[in-house]
C-alpha cells in the first residue's frame, strides 16, 4: 500500500511538471536540402568536447563565420573532416524567422535535447546550422 | 524571465529603452525601417546600444519544429510545435511560451 502511494504521488507530480518530453531532431536528408545551393565552405574550426551530444564546426565563406551542428554518433568508416579544408555543402539555419527581436535568443534546442549557444564574435553568423553532408565527424558525399 | 533570474523589470527596461532609441535613430535620420528580418533594419543597433544601458536578465532559447520534428524557421506548420524556454546552461528549466 506505502509504495502505490509512493508511485502515485510521483506520477502526480511527474505529470503537474512543465517539462515538455523531448523528440530528437532526425538527422538532416539531402532532399529536403534539394533547393539550397551547394557552395564551398572552409572548415576553419572543429569543437567536439564543448557539448556532450553536440559537435561544432566553424566554416567560412566570403567573411562569415557559420556554426554548423553535427550529432554526436557513431558511424562506420567514413571520410573524416579536417580543419582547414573545403567542403561542398548545403546548409540550413534553424534561428526562428518567427522572432523578430532574434538576438534576444540565445541559442537553440539542438541534438539530443541540448541547448547550443548562438555567438557573435568575429564575424560569426547569429545562428546555428544543420547540413545533410555532415554526420558526427564525416562527410557525406553526393 | 526576469523573475528566474532574480531581476524584476530588466527585460521590460531593455524592450522599453530598445524602442526608444529605434525610434530615435529613425527620426534623426528621417528613413523608416522595417522590422528586424528587412534590410537596413536598426533593429541590431537599436539593441546593441540599448544593450549598453539595460542589459536582458538573461537568454531565453528557442525550439521550433515541423510535425516530423524538423527544425522549422518560418511559420509553425500543422503538426508543428514551437517552444521559448529557459535554461541552466545544460538543461531546460522553465517554459517562457509554447505552442500549440
Amino acid at each position: 500500500m506505502r509504495k502505490l502511494f509512493i508511485i502515485i504521488i510521483t506520477l502526480l507530480l511527474l505529470s503537474c511538471s512543465n517539462q515538455v518530453v523531448f523528440r530528437d531532431i532526425p538527422p538532416p536528408v539531402k532532399i529536403d536540402f534539394d533547393t539550397i545551393p551547394l557552395l564551398n565552405y572552409q572548415l576553419i574550426r572543429i569543437d567536439t568536447s564543448l557539448y556532450k551530444n553536440n559537435n561544432v564546426f566553424y566554416a567560412i565563406r566570403n567573411d562569415s563565420i557559420y556554426k554548423i551542428i553535427s550529432k554526436k554518433e557513431k558511424m562506420a568508416s567514413c571520410e573524416h573532416i579536417h580543419e582547414n579544408s573545403f567542403y561542398p555543402l548545403r546548409l540550413k539555419g534553424v534561428r526562428s524567422k518567427m522572432i523578430l527581436n532574434y538576438l534576444d535568443i540565445g541559442g537553440a534546442r539542438m541534438y539530443v535535447g541540448e541547448t547550443v549557444n548562438f555567438e557573435r564574435d568575429s564575424g560569426i553568423i547569429w545562428n546555428l546550422y544543420v547540413t545533410p553532408y555532415i554526420r558526427d565527424l564525416c562527410y557525406q558525399k553526393d | 524571465m526576469d523573475n528566474y533570474f532574480e531581476s524584476s523589470g530588466a527585460t521590460t527596461l531593455h524592450e522599453v529603452i530598445e524602442s526608444y532609441i529605434a525610434g530615435a535613430m529613425v527620426q534623426e535620420s528621417g528613413v523608416s525601417s522595417g522590422n528586424s528580418n528587412s534590410e537596413g533594419s536598426v533593429y541590431e543597433e537599436a539593441h546593441a546600444a540599448a544593450s549598453e544601458i539595460a542589459p536582458q536578465s538573461g537568454v531565453p532559447f528557442q525550439d521550433f519544429r515541423d510535425s516530423q520534428g524538423n527544425t522549422t524557421i518560418n511559420k509553425i506548420p500543422a503538426g508543428g510545435s514551437g517552444t521559448i524556454y529557459l535554461n541552466d546552461g545544460k538543461i531546460l528549466k522553465d517554459i517562457l511560451w509554447t505552442y500549440p
